[in-house]
């Protein structure tokens, strides 16, 4: 198996994971729902993009919730 | 003028195959020295993708389903892959899924299939109704299968003409009433029948074997025929015998 798909895979297998969350703790999102709050403002941006964004914020401690972080 | 050999198998479902029908199925290969060597799709499961999949469903993941799907390919090694509903639900996810995570990873996931085929030299078609394979000598038209009715050899004829595929899990043949001759053979399956739960409550199950088609054709005029191999009980009958 190339390692291509290796990594779509682990990235699929993370992706429903998080689907399958039965029930989000408070302050919790999807990578998802960041996007879809980002789309609601009119911003389109790819989950790879999404993922160095919460990355960036992560590291700042600017990370909060998409409807109260500004995103 | 001389024939080919083809083997044709399908709907192994990934982490559901039948092992003991994919080690039959291999030996027979072993054998037979197949010319072409023709899947006819459903390669993968691919359950956590299923509109409407519980969250149960989707935690179980699909590593090992897929892993199992690849797999079978290199042990099998098929020249020609139609792929069948379940393997498309990653396409179809990769294109139209409400969830823009899931989407994304999806299209990565069904362009690393796309190369893995062609790492393999698996000449493929997508699941679509005017989509099929035909060996290079011509002869039937391959394709995974749409129709499931009682009677689906027939009901594929109607559609594609002489053809051979999967999907119906049901080994079926109709000889066309045509001044051309000419028939359709639809192939058993080489996934475990019993974990295949979703048909449980369909009396369709009842027909359900595990098996696969294999055949020789015609390198000048595409001239074909086939015979079914098909597990009844624990005992593989083909009409070369008991194998």
């Amino acid at each position: 198996m190339k390692k291509k798909t290796t990594a779509a895979i682990n990235s699929l297998e993370y992706a429903l994971s998080q689907l399958s969350t039965a029930q989000k703790r408070e302050d919790e999102f999807t990578i998802d729902e960041f996007i879809q709050s980002l789309a609601a403002k009119g911003e389109w941006i790819t989950a790879s993009s999404t993922t160095s964004r919460l990355n960036t914020l992560l590291t700042k401690g600017l990370l909060t919730r998409p409807d109260s972080a500004g995103a | 003028m001389a024939y080919k050999k083809f083997l044709a198998a399908a709907d192994n479902h990934g982490g559901l195959v039948c092992k003991a029908s994919k080690k039959k199925l291999l030996e027979f290969a072993d054998v037979w020295k197949p010319h072409h060597r023709i899947h006819l799709g459903d390669n993968w499961d691919l359950s956590p993708l299923r509109r409407g999949a519980s969250s149960e469903e989707r935690a179980d993941g699909i590593s090992d389903d897929y892993q199992c799907g690849l797999e079978f390919l290199d042990a099998f090694r098929p020249n020609f892959l139609t792929l069948g509903n379940h393997d498309d639900r990653l396409w179809q996810h990769s294109t139209s899924c409400s969830d823009g995570m899931l989407r994304e990873h999806c299209a990565k996931l069904a362009q690393a299939s796309e190369d893995e085929f062609k790492k393999r030299k698996i000449a493929w078609v997508p699941y679509h109704v005017s989509k099929y394979l035909q060996m290079p000598e011509g002869g039937p038209k391959l394709i995974h299968g749409f129709r499931a009715t009682m009677y689906p050899a027939k009901a594929t004829f109607e559609n594609w003409g002489p053809s051979i595929c999967g999907h119906v899990h049901k080994p079926d043949v109709f000889t066309a009433r045509h001044i051309d001759g000419q028939a359709s053979f639809t192939v058993g399956c080489l996934a475990d029948i019993d974990a295949l739960s979703y048909a449980d409550r369909t009396p369709a199950k009842l027909a359900w074997r595990n098996g696969w088609l294999y055949g020789i054709i015609n390198d000048k005029s595409g001239a074909w025929q086939a015979w079914h191999v098909i597990r009844e009980g624990n005992t593989w009958i083909s009409p070369m015998g008991i194998l």
